[in-house]
C-alpha cells in the first residue's frame, strides 16, 4: 500500500484512525481487511481492538499504558509494505436464506415501483448479487452489504419505522443490510431471514465478518417456518 | 445471598468498566458512564476495580440488604440514609441483616455508584456485566432494574469495623468549572477557523433529551465549510459529531460502535468522569487540545487512582 494510499491520524487520545483515501467501495473493504490482517498479531499482543469503518480501520488502545506517537510509529512500520494489489482473498461466501413473502417483504411493492420492476425482477436481482461486508455495525452483528445493483438504489425512507423486526432484510442508497434484533429503522424491508445473525454464547458472535462474501437465496413461506438450525 | 430493589430510582443498572473485545461484532462497550467513580468504589471495597455495581441517575434506589456486607457510594452527591442515619459517600459502610438503604436525589453530579464487597454475583455476557438491551440476554443485563428484582452478592468476607475514609474523589475534581479538553477530530477541517473558535468560545446546553447513549447540545448552529458524504466509521465514548443540523452530539458510554456524521473532536478521556456527571439542562464549554496533553492528563489521574488504590489496600489490611 504506498502512502498515499492512506494516513493516520487521532480518534481521541485512546485510539488511531487509519484513513484510506476516498475510493471504489469494494476495493476499501479489501484495503481494510488486508489492514486488520497485518495488525492482529500485534493487536492481540497489545491488548488493542481492530474495528473496521467502510474506508478505515480504528485501533483502540489503553492510554494509561501506552502512547500515541510510538503506537502510531509501531503501525506505519507494519503497514508501510503492506501490498494489496496481489492479496489473495481470504473470504468465506455465506448463502443467506430469505423469504420474500409480502406479510415479511413489507417495502417489496413499493421498492418495485420506485425503481419500475416487477416485484420478482427485484427478488431476481437481490438473489443473484455477490454481496461483500463492508463491516458490522449500527446493531450486534448488523453487515452493511456492499454491492447493491444500481436498480435498486433509493433513498433512506423518509421516516423511520419505530419497529423493524428481527431477521429482516433491508436495502437503501446503496447498501442491503440485515436486522439481527427488533429495532427502530429507516430502510425498505424486502424480506426476512429465519438464520440467527448474533449469538452471545458463540465466541464470534457475528455470524458475518467483515471482507465476507454474501449471497442470498430465495425460500417459501413453509421453509421458513420449518427453518430450525440456529446457524 | 441477595439484595432486594424496593424502589428502582430513575434509571438504575448494573455495569462494570464495559464490554470489549467485540466492537467489530457491533457490540457497544457500554459500561459505567463515570468510569473512575465506579472504579473507586470498589477499590474501597478492595474489590477488582472491574467488579459489577449499580449505577444510579438524578433518584437512586431503595434497597434493603439480606446479609451482612459492606457497601462503597461514589459519583454524584446524592442524599442517602441508612435505615434512617444519613451517611457519606467515599466511605465503606459495614450492613447488618435487613439494612434497609434509601438513596434519595442528587444534590451535585447526575450519577451514582453503589459498590457491594465482591462485586455483584452476575453471569457476564461477553465477558461484561453491563447492561444492553440489544443482547437480548433476558435478565438484569438486558434492562434497567425494577422493584422486586433480587441480585446475588457474595458473604462478608471482612468483619473489620475500620471504614476508609476520602468523602470526596481524589482523582477527579468534580467541581471545576474548566472547560472540557476536546481535541479535533477527523473532521475538524469542515469547519472554517471561524467556527472552531466559537465552538469552544460559546456555551452548550445540554438538551433534555440526552441520555446513556449521547448527549445532544444546543447552541448557535455549527456551519459547514465543506461537506462530503461520509462511509461509517468506527466512533468512541467522548466523540462530538455533527449532524446536518449543526448542533453537536456527545457520543457516551451505550454509543452505537460506528457512526456516519463529520467528527468535529473527541472529548479527552480524562475529563469524561466530568462530562458524565453533567446533567441535561447544564452548560458546559469546550477548549481545545492536544493529544499528548490529553494522554498526560490521563496518566496523571492514573497515578492518583493507583496511590489511592495502593493506600486502601494498606488500610484495609492493617487492622
Amino acid at each position: 500500500m504506498n502512502h498515499k494510499a492512506y494516513h493516520l491520524e487521532p480518534l481521541g487520545d485512546q485510539a488511531i484512525l487509519i484513513q484510506l483515501a476516498p475510493g471504489e467501495p469494494l476495493h476499501a473493504v479489501q484495503q481494510v481487511q488486508t489492514l486488520q490482517e497485518r495488525l492482529t498479531t500485534l493487536a492481540q499482543q497489545q491488548h488493542w481492538e481492530l474495528v473496521p469503518g467502510l474506508e478505515s480501520l480504528t485501533i483502540f488502545y489503553d492510554a494509561r499504558r501506552e502512547d500515541y506517537e510510538q503506537i502510531a510509529k509501531q503501525i506505519q512500520a507494519l503497514i508501510t509494505h503492506c501490498d494489496t494489489t496481489n492479496m489473495v482473498a481470504t473470504s468465506r461466501t455465506l448463502t443467506i436464506p430469505v423469504c420474500y413473502d409480502s406479510e415479511f417483504g413489507i417495502d417489496l411493492s413499493a421498492i418495485a415501483q420506485h425503481s419500475s420492476l416487477a416485484i420478482d425482477r427485484v427478488i431476481e436481482l437481490h438473489t443473484t448479487t455477490d454481496f461483500t461486508v463492508g463491516m458490522i455495525g449500527f446493531l450486534p452483528g448488523f453487515p452493511y452489504l456492499l454491492g447493491l445493483p444500481v436498480e435498486l438504489h433509493l433513498p433512506r425512507r423518509a421516516s423511520p419505522r419505530t419497529v423493524v423486526p428481527a431477521g429482516s432484510v433491508a436495502i437503501a442508497i446503496d447498501q442491503c443490510g440485515i436486522y439481527p434484533q427488533t429495532s427502530p429503522g429507516g430502510w425498505h424491508i424486502i424480506g426476512r431471514t429465519p438464520m440467527r445473525l448474533f449469538d452471545v454464547t458463540q465466541s464470534l458472535p457475528s455470524l458475518l465478518q467483515s471482507g465476507d462474501r454474501v449471497r442470498f437465496q430465495q425460500i417459501s413461506r413453509s421453509e421458513y417456518d420449518q427453518w430450525s438450525t440456529p446457524r | 445471598m441477595s439484595l432486594l430493589i424496593l424502589k428502582p430510582g430513575l434509571w438504575t443498572t448494573i455495569q462494570d468498566q464495559g464490554r470489549h473485545g467485540y466492537q467489530q461484532h457491533g457490540v457497544r462497550v457500554s459500561g459505567a458512564m463515570d468510569r473512575v467513580a465506579a472504579r473507586i468504589a470498589n477499590h474501597l471495597l478492595g474489590n477488582h476495580p472491574s467488579a459489577a455495581l449499580i449505577e444510579f441517575t438524578l433518584l437512586g434506589p431503595t434497597i434493603r440488604f439480606q446479609q451482612a456486607t459492606s457497601i462503597a457510594l461514589t459519583g454524584g452527591l446524592f442524599t442517602v440514609r441508612l435505615n434512617e442515619q444519613a451517611i457519606s459517600p467515599y466511605q465503606r459502610h459495614h450492613l447488618r441483616p435487613g439494612d434497609q438503604l434509601t438513596i434519595g436525589s442528587a444534590q451535585t453530579g447526575c450519577r451514582g455508584y453503589l459498590a457491594i464487597q465482591g462485586g455483584l454475583l452476575m453471569k457476564p455476557v461477553l465477558g461484561s456485566c453491563s447492561m444492553d438491551a440489544h443482547l437480548q440476554t433476558g435478565d438484569f443485563l438486558a434492562r434497567t432494574l425494577a422493584s422486586g428484582d433480587e441480585i446475588a452478592y457474595p458473604p462478608a468476607t471482612s468483619t473489620s469495623e475500620k471504614t476508609a475514609l476520602l468523602l470526596a474523589s481524589p482523582v477527579i475534581e468534580y467541581a471545576a468549572k474548566s472547560p472540557l479538553k476536546v481535541i479535533p477530530g477527523p473532521h475538524a477541517n469542515y469547519f472554517s477557523t471561524v467556527e472552531r473558535t466559537r465552538f469552544v468560545e460559546e456555551p452548550w446546553q445540554i438538551h433534555s433529551e440526552s441520555n446513556r447513549m449521547g448527549y445532544r447540545l444546543t447552541g448557535n448552529p455549527l456551519q459547514f465549510e465543506q461537506h462530503t458524504e461520509l462511509r461509517s466509521q468506527a466512533v468512541t465514548f467522548g466523540t462530538i459529531q455533527v449532524p446536518p443540523s449543526g448542533q453537536p452530539v456527545i457520543l457516551m458510554a451505550d454509543h452505537p460502535t460506528t457512526g456516519g456524521y463529520p467528527i468535529i473532536g473527541q472529548v479527552c478521556s480524562a475529563d469524561l468522569p466530568r462530562l458524565a456527571q453533567a446533567r441535561p439542562g447544564d452548560t458546559i464549554q469546550f477548549d481545545w487540545t492536544t493529544v499528548s496533553v490529553a494522554q498526560s492528563l490521563l496518566r496523571e489521574q492514573a497515578k492518583a487512582e493507583r496511590q489511592l488504590a495502593h493506600g486502601l489496600r494498606l488500610a484495609n489490611n492493617s487492622h
